[in-house]
């Protein structure tokens, strides 16, 4: 069933978070809650099986129809045949394999929609995996370790916004026109014409789907770094950095304005990485984001 | 200024450098530790491969002994299967057959298999062909009632069921057959179809004895007058009469008339035939002496009649009258089967059987008997016949000379009556032969007297009662033995003749042994005799000799006369026993 057939006429607040994730359930996104899920804790479990991501992909037909039809594209079967997904795994790689298969999960949800002015999904969908990528490379290149599930962050931060778009359509627009028009934070709009944030509503949907920890903490703490002092401060920092850049640097998701947070040398400091480190990895960034345009997976 | 320039940005550059240095060797160590993983998750892969092939092939050997063994367990059944079993391809190849299949052609199963029918059976009809197509044209399994075979031992009947076998692409390519022996069945089942029919020609010939039974009496007594007054009548004409051949053939159609009663009667075995110690060679020799033979020779101046007897040949229980017809019957018979030239040989001889001699429908007991042989070599007759000729009315030729289809019936039943056996070789083309066996008896042939005339058989004033319910009967012998010097009174009741005796004594009682109404010939004579024991008297009947008539002569009674009777041989019987009685 979708958002929008629920979805009142009037211009009143709605509130009730509970109730949306109550229509979330019901909706498209109940598909791809247990695949995301799974990938996300595979991707934060260093022991992960094989078996494990074979049984992922295979009970989801669709999703195993695309990993196979992938493995078998010109780009990586270099004229071979590949009938089964143990050997699209092998041919792809087995962390490769699973950030392919979240990111054309959660992909199904940025396909669809109107623009309105400079916001659309398909933007979005550019910066979430912009965000992914970098984030994925902080931790990577910077921090030494496979920074798997902030990947997954940064694809996921800003789901949020789908959410709304979809459940609450008329409201979002509403708040989206008002944001762009007003120059005022799209989060306070959003507040003031659905009763919650997109920030919230990711939120609550991790919790809901009970995701990683880091994961959690990461949507928790993104407009205020520095508020969190737990085990995961390097992951949101890392994710805010992330995001902060890749808005900057032409893969903002539409113009859409926030309020006022930390900036982006503050976080870099707080996390020891320099400025040209960073832009360092902007640059692998840029490589990266070609070659998957290259693959047609963005 | 420049200098320092320069210095920053070589210290930039180096920076630069250092922080790219840095970020390599940590993706460096990362991409050395994921291709490790990756090592591992190949190995472990390759571990869950090897575990499915080997699952796999534990599986596929698992269905390979299961295979095997549903093969076995296949071929067991086929093979010890006491149905037949069979798999015939679209050109009508036996492809796979069971022991039970290759033995309806003589074979084992290697001999059948990659052959037809037509290699199998050269120049006989294929009986599985038209099955075969049928199945391969509907593809739909078939039930056959019967399929037969020529086998060693006769026809071989099959009840089968074919179904279609598609191959493992869905075409049809063979056809599997199950087979069961039916022929005990089938032979069981022919069995009871001649029960049957013997059993509606049982049903024929009782309905035919009871309407027998009820006009022959009449009949008899009818043509008693037939054949009993020409000899009267020809006793009082000249020599020279012309009226005399008429009056002879008069007779001769009485006798033919009452000949064709007794056959009746014989057939439907209202009478016990009248025993007496016979031989053969004298009936065959009798038969050859007599008028009827000399006719049959003449209607066949081609044929040569030979007989050969056994000089010694046994003696035998039996009825004259019957035996003869027997012979002429046979003889005639062999004449009718050859159309042109031809030899009719009868022949005597003793066989004295130490064991039981069998034949396909009889078994003959051990003993001694007379056989009596009646060869020709004329057209034969077709197998299919030969179970039939002894039927009634079976029409297929002319046989037995009273013309009425009994003949061969009668005689069949006449040697039944006499305990022998009667059998039937014949080769369409080559001939016939009649082979009968009689038990002999070891009595001798009573002495023959000679034949007496009219004048010596004349009365001698002895009184002679007629008892018969019949006026015709009455009136003909109180005519003829009151013209030979008889005193003849006539009653037509027991009762009557009971009353009439108790007042007046008579020499003889002529007993009409069936009366209606009243008491019969034997109650009447039982209650004479106890008030004039050592009565004499005759039995006359228009039945064979019956039980009461035996009874009867038991008790004192003499001669049994049947009817219709000749006036010669009315006299002769009374005569003999008045004149047994006086001596």
């Amino acid at each position: 069933m979708s958002g929008r057939e629920n979805e009142t006429e009037t211009h009143e607040p709605v509130n009730g978070l509970d109730r949306l994730l109550a229509e979330i359930e019901e909706g498209q996104l109940s598909s791809i809650r247990k695949v995301v899920s799974e990938v996300i804790a595979v991707l934060a479990s260093p022991g992960a099986t094989v078996r494990e991501l074979k049984m992922i992909i295979e009970i989801d037909p669709p999703l195993a129809a695309r990993i196979l039809h992938l493995a078998n594209s010109a780009f990586y079967s270099r004229g071979r045949s590949y009938s089964t997904i143990e050997d699209a795994i092998i041919l792809l790689g087995f962390e490769a394999t699973l950030r392919l298969v979240l990111s054309q999960k959660v992909c199904e949800l940025f396909t669809q929609g109107d623009a309105v002015e400079s916001y659309s999904r398909a933007r979005l969908w550019r910066h979430s995996t912009a965000t992914a990528l970098l984030s994925r490379l902080i931790h990577r290149r910077e921090f030494g370790v496979p920074g798997e599930t902030a990947f997954a962050c940064g694809l996921l931060h800003d789901l949020g916004l789908v959410i709304a778009d979809q459940f609450r359509h008329q409201h979002f627009v509403a708040a989206l026109k008002e944001s762009f028009a007003g120059q005022r934070p799209l989060r306070e709009c959003e507040r003031e014409r659905i009763g919650f944030d997109h920030g919230e509503v990711v939120l609550a949907l991790a919790e809901r789907w009970t995701l990683p920890r880091e994961v959690i903490d990461c949507f928790k703490y993104l407009r205020d770094p520095f508020a969190g002092t737990g085990p995961h401060t390097r992951s949101v920092l890392s994710l805010f950095v992330a995001n902060s850049y890749c808005r900057a640097h032409g893969f903002e998701h539409g113009g859409i304005a926030s309020a006022r947070g930390p900036s982006l040398e503050d976080a870099l400091s707080a996390i020891q990485i320099l400025p040209a480190a960073l832009d360092r990895l902007g640059i692998d960034l840029l490589e990266e984001i070609t070659q998957l345009e290259a693959k047609g997976l963005l | 200024m420049s200098d320092q320039r320069s210095r920053e940005s070589q210290q930039q550059k180096s920076a630069a450098l250092e922080i790219e240095n840095r970020q390599l060797r940590n993706e460096l160590r990362l991409t050395r530790a994921e291709r490790e993983s990756a090592q591992q998750k190949y190995f472990e892969m390759v571990a869950l491969f090897e575990a499915q092939v080997e699952e796999r092939t534990r599986q596929a050997l698992q269905w390979q002994r299961l295979l095997r063994r549903k093969e076995q367990e296949v071929k067991r059944l086929i093979d010890f299967s006491p149905a037949v079993v069979f798999y015939q391809d679209l050109k009508g190849r036996f492809r796979r057959v069971n022991g039970e299949f290759a033995r309806l052609f003589g074979q084992t199963p290697p001999g059948v298999n990659g052959r037809t029918y037509a290699d199998l059976c050269p120049g006989h009809p294929d009986p599985f062909r038209k099955g075969l197509l049928q199945v391969l044209e509907s593809g739909q399994p078939l039930l056959e009632r019967a399929v037969s075979l020529e086998g060693d031992g006769g026809p071989q009947h099959l009840l089968i069921s074919r179904i279609p076998l598609p191959d493992t692409r869905g075409q049809l390519t063979m056809v599997i057959g199950f087979g069961l022996d039916v022929t005990r069945l089938h032979r069981s089942e022919e069995a009871q179809k001649a029960l049957n029919e013997r059993l509606e020609f049982s049903q024929k010939m009782e309905a035919l004895g009871m309407v027998a039974g009820h006009v022959a009496h009449d009949l008899n007594n009818m043509l008693s007058a037939i054949v009993c007054y020409p000899d009267l009548i020809l006793s009082q004409l000249p020599p020279d009469s012309p009226c005399r051949h008429r009056i002879l053939t008069m007779q001769r159609s009485g006798q033919k008339a009452a000949a064709i009663v007794q056959d009746l009667l014989t057939l439907v075995r209202r009478g016990v035939p009248h025993r007496e110690v016979v031989n053969l060679n004298e009936l065959v020799s009798q038969y050859f002496a007599s008028a009827e033979f000399g006719k049959l020779k003449s209607f066949h101046p081609g044929i040569e009649f030979i007989t050969e007897q056994d000089p010694d040949l046994y003696n035998l229980l039996g009825s004259p009258v019957h035996l003869n017809s027997t012979v002429m019957n046979l003889t005639s018979n062999a004449a009718e089967a050859i159309p042109g030239r031809g030899i009719v040989r009868l022949t005597t001889r003793n066989e004295r059987l130490d064991t039981p001699l069998a034949f396909p429908e009889f078994v003959l007991p051990a003993g001694s008997y007379c056989v009596l042989s009646i060869q020709d070599n004329g057209v034969g007759i077709a197998p299919s016949d030969q179970p039939r000729i002894f039927e009634p009315f079976f029409t297929k030729k002319t046989m037995g000379t009273s013309g009425t289809g009994l003949g061969m019936a009668v005689v069949r039943t006449t040697v039944l009556d006499h305990r022998g056996w009667i059998h039937l070789s014949s080769r369409p083309g080559e001939g016939t032969t009649f082979t009968i066996y009689l038990p002999a008896t070891h009595e001798p042939l009573p002495r023959r007297k000679k034949a007496a005339t009219l004048a010596e058989l004349r009365g001698r004033n002895e009184s002679v009662l007629v008892v018969d319910d019949s006026p015709e009967q009455r009136e003909i012998a109180s005519d003829v033995l009151h013209r030979l010097g008889y005193e003849v009174a006539t009653v037509a009741t027991g009762e009557d003749a009971i009353e009439y005796l108790r007042h007046q004594p008579m020499d003889l009682l002529m007993l009409n042994m069936i009366m209606d109404p009243g008491i019969d010939g034997l109650e009447t004579y039982r209650r004479v005799l106890q008030f004039r024991p050592g009565q004499r008297a005759i039995i006359v009947s228009g039945f064979s000799e019956t039980d009461r008539v035996v009874e009867a002569r038991r008790l004192g009674a003499g001669a049994f006369l049947k009817k219709p009777y000749t006036a010669e041989r009315l006299v002769s019987v009374i005569r003999s026993e008045l004149d047994r009685r006086t001596n």
